[in-house]
């Protein structure tokens, strides 16, 4: 099975190079055999692709530990749920995945654009076959899956996974991650195929809206699993730390934001044309960035891979799009024209238009302080790293403007919004956002930003709240139908709009889970059978300290019993484990802390085993109680739920 | 017989992957030998952009009457919006017909 797959890797690259041949013959010849030659060749090498990807998830499955990666990242024990996430574990194996959803997505559009979009395809097929080429390149001679081990003995059994990765979390993380992470590269090939084709109209955004609603989808929730991941496994009582790799997944992401908002200005007025290509192109830039800032180890992160050669590959390929780029706008920017001007400052135009300025500054501050340890090492000698502080001081007053503006465009008419339009639709929000705001501060709500927050969560609340209540009551009067019926018939009809909506609901949800960071408690203590931490009105009993020894680890766990005013609420069971503990050399023999959280709406008591003193049965243990944290999962729930009614295709559209 | 059914056994990998990767070379390859007067290219893209976009607009217009309806925007606005969108629709019939 490994010589089948890096055969199907090494042909996949051949093809990959004909595609893009046949392709450029297309153009200038106009021979249509050439065009549909390059259909089926691209198709053949996503059909490669797939091959060689399960041949790796066989050998992973079947333990041939003559593979070096099969031996690296999995165990006779591994179970069989994490042989398959092992397929991401490593360098090689992910490039090999991150090649497989591309190329998932490559045989999608090919099949789905069939005699569609003449002069946009042989392009869209160039740069799409482009992206696959340099990942085989990757993939063949950098960081091959395939190699056999380098060992003069029999290896009987692998290194196994990392513990850290042994979590249902990561089974889906990834994966969701890279099918927005590679998605991009689709709209980033229609974007291309538009200014080399100057078929620069909507109908090439029209083609990719669902395309790029879908990738930032999964984007967004790719991160909020990784923010999850992180919460649930990591044991620091945090879901974000602005951590380099973190820090890339959010620019794309902001950059995509910006750009679902702005197409709807080029739609509806032909506006920002320039504004969503260079959009759409960065977004595609700061993922590969992105890959380039894990892979390369130029900056250090829990989440990256090992240093490797790949780094000034990577670096190269974002200097060679950059420019690609750059090329294509300058010539092109006669058609990038916008066909109408900003007629007032009060404006849903001016809205969107400044939404875009609010989003591409929160990227480039997240860029900065990714960057500023490279950048401060190559001027000053000395690598200087930012942390948290640096970015929570810039991004939170930025975002915090940018949750006004989710609040203020529903309330902006197009063109030009009147005065008394303005006082009639800021009042009530207004009024009942500072009643919020009263009532917080009345409940012990303190400090500039949460009471700022607060009231900015009220105010896009209500407004979206009266945004429905008056959709409702237009139907009501209209059509005589009641609540529930105007309310389902008022979404199925505007998809797009209350879709948006209920995403901004989710972001307002989860704004107030970050406002609960501001009063989080934490302890740590020694304790012995019997003994108790009071944290706020908390009582928590060490009742008892096991140890159980299971297929792939050992563990140690302490039951603790909470009590909450003298009543007992929950057990807490949190582990120390030490996987691969049957190794013969203790190196091997990796340490991992299980946390157990008793989880409210109201917030999360976070148990984390610190260590143990078997001689003296003491626990070393840390509790920490976090507010609001489920706000913040449930806000994503909404974002999914929202996007999802966005995304749900029109009847009329269907027959197109 | 043993040593027969070892060579077959031995030779059915081979032959697979023979076989896969003769199938994807000719279904690779065969539209070069394709007759051009065969070959159907879809030549209505123009019209389906314009299609999409007129639907666009229609909606555009739905969009601007539950807004004057929900009482977001001016009688003025409301209907020079609608007639600006009303004009550009009729133009896209045109190109359409």
């Amino acid at each position: 099975m490994p010589i089948f797959g890096d055969l199907t890797l090494s042909i996949s690259l051949g093809l990959s190079l004909i595609t893009i041949v046949l392709s450029i013959i297309y153009i200038v010849t106009k021979d249509k055999r050439f065009f549909f030659t390059s259909e089926r060749t691209i198709l053949s090498v996503c059909f490669l692709v797939f091959l060689s990807t399960f041949s790796l998830f066989s050998s992973l499955l079947n333990s041939d530990f003559n593979v070096d990666y099969v031996a690296r990242y999995s165990s006779i024990e591994t179970p069989i749920i994490y042989k398959f996430t092992a397929i991401w574990a490593g360098q090689s194996g992910s490039l090999l995945f991150w090649l497989f959803i591309l190329s998932g997505y490559v045989a999608l559009v090919v099949i789905q654009n069939k005699n569609k979009h003449q002069k946009l395809m042989p392009f869209v097929i160039i740069t799409l076959s482009s992206i696959q080429l340099f990942f085989l390149i990757l993939v063949n001679f950098v960081a091959n899956p395939f190699i056999p081990a380098e060992a003069n003995f029999v290896i009987e059994n692998g290194l196994g996974l990392n513990p850290l990765l042994q979590n249902p979390t990561m089974a889906i993380h990834p994966p969701i991650l890279y099918l927005g992470y590679v998605g991009f590269s689709v709209p980033f090939a229609f974007a291309i195929a538009a200014l080399c084709s100057k078929e620069l109209n909507t109908s090439w955004l029209q083609t990719i809206r669902r395309w790029t609603l879908f990738t930032w989808l999964a984007l967004g929730i790719g991160i909020l699993l990784g923010g999850w991941w992180a919460y649930n496994e990591l044991g620091w009582g945090g879901y974000w730390a602005w951590d380099p790799v973190e820090n890339a997944s959010l620019m794309p992401w902001l950059t995509a934001t910006a750009f679902i908002h702005s197409i709807i200005i080029q739609e509806k007025k032909n506006m920002l044309k320039m504004w969503n290509m260079i959009l759409i192109l960065i977004t595609f830039t700061l993922c590969i960035f992105g890959t380039f800032l894990t892979r390369s180890g130029i900056v250090s992160s829990v989440h990256s891979f090992t240093a490797s050669s790949l780094g000034p590959i990577f670096l190269a390929f974002v200097f060679l799009i950059l420019f690609v780029c750059i090329y294509l706008l300058i010539t092109r920017s006669k058609y990038l024209k916008s066909e109408k001007k900003l007629e007032s400052f009060a404006s849903r135009e001016s809205g969107f238009l400044f939404n875009n300025v609010i989003f591409v500054s929160i990227c480039f501050a997240v860029f900065w302080g990714t960057m500023f340890p490279v950048f401060s090492e190559a001027f000053t000698g000395s690598q200087i790293t930012v942390g948290p502080p640096f970015f929570n001081q810039i991004i939170i007053p930025i975002s915090l403007i940018l949750l006004f503006l989710s609040g203020i465009g529903p309330l902006l008419a197009w063109r030009k919004t009147s005065k008394e339009s303005l006082v009639r639709n800021f009042s009530i929000p207004s009024i009942l956002g500072l009643v919020v705001v009263l009532i917080g501060i009345l409940m012990g709500l303190i400090g500039l930003y949460p009471i700022i927050t607060t009231f900015l969560c009220a105010f896009v609340f209500f407004t979206i709240v009266i945004e429905f209540w008056r959709g409702i009551k237009v139907r009501n009067n209209k059509y005589n139908e009641n609540i529930m019926i105007a309310l389902l018939n008022m979404i199925n009809k505007n998809r797009s709009r209350y879709g948006g909506y209920i995403v901004h609901l989710g972001i307002v949800i989860m704004f107030i889970g970050f406002i609960g960071k501001a009063f989080d408690i934490e302890k740590e203590s020694s304790l012995r059978i019997g003994e108790s931490i009071f944290l706020s009105n908390y009582k928590i009993t060490l009742l008892n300290l096991r140890e159980s020894e299971r297929p792939n680890h050992y563990a140690w766990i302490a039951d603790l019993e909470v009590e909450k005013d003298g009543k007992i609420i929950s057990t807490l069971v949190p582990e120390k484990r030490v996987y691969f503990h049957k190794n013969e050399t203790p190196d091997r023999r990796q340490p991992h802390s299980e946390l157990s959280i008793f989880s409210t709406w109201r917030e999360d008591i976070y148990s984390i085993f610190g260590g143990i003193d078997t001689e003296k049965d003491l626990l070393s243990i840390k509790i920490m109680i976090n507010r609001l944290v489920k706000l913040v999962w449930l806000g994503g729930y909404f974002v999914l739920f929202g996007t999802v009614i966005a995304l749900w295709p029109k009847k009329s559209l269907k027959r197109i | 017989m043993y040593d027969l059914i070892q060579i077959i056994q031995n030779f059915v990998p081979h032959f697979m992957i023979i076989l896969t990767f003769s199938i994807v070379l000719i279904f690779s390859i065969q539209p070069l030998f394709w007759n051009l007067t065969n070959i159907k290219f879809n030549n209505s893209n123009k019209v389906d952009s314009l299609e999409l976009r007129k639907l666009s607009i229609y909606e555009q217009i739905k969009e601007l009457e539950l807004e004057f309806d929900m009482g977001n925007i001016s009688d003025y606005d409301f209907k020079r919006n609608r007639l600006e969108l009303v004009n550009e629709v009729s133009e896209i019939i045109e190109k359409i017909k």
